[in-house]
């Protein structure tokens, strides 16, 4: 058991996730464990499958009916979420935890005006009146950016772009200062220029309220300017982890390693862009071994036989490979 | 019947606004002047459907009888004047639409929700009760209980309500099945929203519209119904105006007074082929497909 800080908001440890039923049951997501501090920002990455939303799903209790969490622990502010009962966990989501969904476009009620849907919040959660409440949604929407708030609030959904939105989106996932947000790949969704706009937001305002911040995601162009640590998913488990630059800089797990050198980079002369061969294994049919070892250039007859445990490199990081030590010494990428 | 009033949906769009749409304005049109004739029909005309006159019986249509008064719709074979039995009618099989509407609609949509939205067990019951109901024709059950039951005008709107709430209850389940995975309700969730409140602010705002849709078409066919009932003499108790009742009637007559049978036979054609219309535009109008969406 590793101790942990006193400052520590979220502790995931040993996190199983089942979906499906007997036969054709499967573990989306399989031994996580991660620490988030308070203040801190921490990205799960990682490509689709996964099962880095699965996580989050799990954190925020939003698993799908035929979803189960079968092991481990979510200890939020000193309180194990599993085994909580759905009332208390109604009760901190949005004051304690807050997120953000991935497609602004539906992530808002179509047939409500936008003010209407954020007083309510103030009204059912924090008993305002309605009048107060509605000046705590101007004031909100206000705090993400959006022109002429005030008149604005009587609009519905969809008279606002995209961009406009996922700020109220986050408008919402905000409004009752939660200590911890999440943000489930918050910018896929935009067009490049809104995504930085958007990231800056949630920066600002994570600076502004020190709330925590876990960031989903599989661009690792958004991790890189805003995020602490980063950790790497592949197969439902944490590969490597560890502070951004570190990772980015000299990965020390084969996986990672490839998703650093597919980034296309502006100063090279444009060539075939490098890609990791192969597709990530069916949840239903991982490899035996390394989960990761049929796409892997540095497999040895090892790999196919025994998975590799997420150990420690240094007090910072850690990582899923049996020749983690090799790796991280190669070149940096790019 | 009129047009029920369009929810605020960004997606409704009706590609006529603006423009008279009359293949939704006539079959509307028709509707109100049945709600019309219905309501003050009665204070308008001073025949009374019930009232017998021996002596002006089998009266054809336009008939002018003793007492100087037009038949409008000519009498039948005890005097009784048909055109008040058609206002008459028209009273009662609106009133049994509607209200069996109500009680099926309202508890074919809170099961159906509630199936939908809670699931497992509750949603196996209540969906394995509405396939075994509907494996039955609907008015062979409702043959069953009106015999048991009785003839009355409450225990008409019971036992078709028993026969329609089936429909409800799937089309709410379905819209409730694809509303309660969508991203707004998930945000509610992480948000703090009880299951109340989400029943109420996100899935029965998406339910009402195709609802409101399934209502008018199931409207004609309850109509029917209740006519049907009556003819076999288990609808509404003998001698009350009903269409059916009143068509039953005519039965021993049609060679010598068509009329008998004819008259509310037509009047309640109208109606249902009305109405039928006027559902099929509104869904073209108000297709659930993309209110929802």
């Amino acid at each position: 058991m590793i101790t942990r800080p006193a400052d520590t908001l979220l502790s995931v440890d040993s996190l199983a996730v089942r979906f499906g039923g007997n036969e054709d049951a499967f573990l989306a997501v399989e031994d996580v464990s991660f620490d988030l501090r308070a203040g801190e920002t921490l990205s799960l990455l990682g490509e689709s499958g996964s099962g880095k939303s699965v996580t989050a799903q799990a954190i925020m209790a939003l698993l799908p009916r035929n979803a189960a969490i079968t092991s481990g622990r979510i200890v939020f502010a000193g309180e194990d979420l599993v085994s909580l009962p759905r009332s208390r966990t109604r009760d901190l989501c949005g004051t304690r935890m807050g997120m953000v969904f991935q497609d602004p476009l539906t992530a808002l009620n179509p047939v409500f005006t936008v003010g209407d849907q954020i007083a309510e919040l103030f009204r059912v959660r924090q008993g305002l009146d309605r009048r107060a409440a509605w000046l705590a949604a101007a004031e909100v929407v206000d705090a993400v950016g959006i022109p002429d708030a005030r008149r604005r609030l009587d609009a519905y959904p969809h008279q606002f772009s995209g961009g406009m939105r996922q700020r109220l989106v986050i408008a919402m996932a905000i409004a009752l200062k939660p200590r911890l947000l999440i943000a489930d790949e918050p910018t896929t969704a935009l067009d490049v220029t809104v995504q930085a706009q958007i990231m800056e937001l949630i920066r600002d305002l994570q600076r502004e309220t020190g709330m925590s911040l876990l960031l989903i995601t599989h661009d690792l162009g958004v991790v890189a300017d805003v995020t602490d640590r980063v950790a790497v998913m592949y197969a439902g488990r944490i590969v490597e982890t560890g502070p951004v630059r570190d990772v980015y800089d000299n990965p020390a797990h084969p996986y990672t390693r490839g998703l650093m050198s597919s980034i296309p980079s502006l100063e090279e002369s444009p060539g075939l862009l490098a890609a990791i061969p192969g597709m990530p294994p069916n949840p239903k049919e991982r490899p035996s071994g390394c989960p990761f070892h049929p796409r892997c250039a540095f497999a040895r007859p090892v790999c196919s036989v025994e998975r590799p445990a997420l150990r420690a490199m240094g007090d910072r990081r850690k990582a899923a490979c049996h020749f983690a030590e090799e790796v991280v010494r190669l070149d940096p990428v790019s | 019947m009129s047009v029920a009033p369009a929810a605020p949906s960004p997606h409704a769009k009706s590609p006529r606004r603006g423009k008279l749409d009359l293949r939704l304005l006539v079959p509307a049109l028709f509707c109100t002047l049945y709600v019309l004739a219905a309501v003050f029909g009665p204070f308008l005309t001073h025949y009374d459907p019930v009232a017998t006159n021996t002596s002006q019986r089998l009266r054809p249509p336009l008939t002018e009888l003793r007492d100087g008064s037009l038949a409008l719709f000519g009498t039948d074979q005890v005097g009784r004047d048909l055109f008040g039995q058609v206002i008459a009618g028209a009273q009662i099989s609106l009133t049994v639409g509607i209200l069996t509407l109500l009680l099926a609609g309202t508890v074919g949509t809170a099961l159906g929700v509630l199936a939908g939205y809670r699931g497992g067990w509750l949603d196996t019951v209540v969906m394995r009760l509405a396939d075994i109901q509907l494996a039955f024709p609907s008015i062979l059950l409702a043959v069953l209980i009106a015999a048991v039951l009785g003839p009355s005008l409450v225990n008409v709107i019971l036992v078709l309500a028993l026969t329609r709430w089936v429909v409800f209850a799937r089309v709410a389940r379905a819209q409730t099945l694809a509303v309660r995975v969508r991203d707004f309700v998930n945000a509610s969730r992480t948000l703090g929203a009880s299951h109340l409140h989400i029943v109420r602010h996100c899935i029965l705002p998406a339910v009402v519209a195709p609802i409101l849709v399934v209502a008018t078409v199931q409207f004609g066919l309850v109509i029917v119904a209740e006519a049907s009932l009556s003819f076999l003499g288990l609808g509404m108790p003998p001698g009350t105006p009903s269409w059916g009742i009143s068509i039953a009637n005519g039965r021993n007559y049609l060679v010598t007074a068509w009329w008998i049978s004819t008259m509310p036979g037509l009047v309640l054609s109208a109606l249902v082929i009305a109405v039928g219309i006027l559902g099929d535009r509104l869904r073209d109008r108000f297709d659930p497909n993309l209110t929802t969406r």
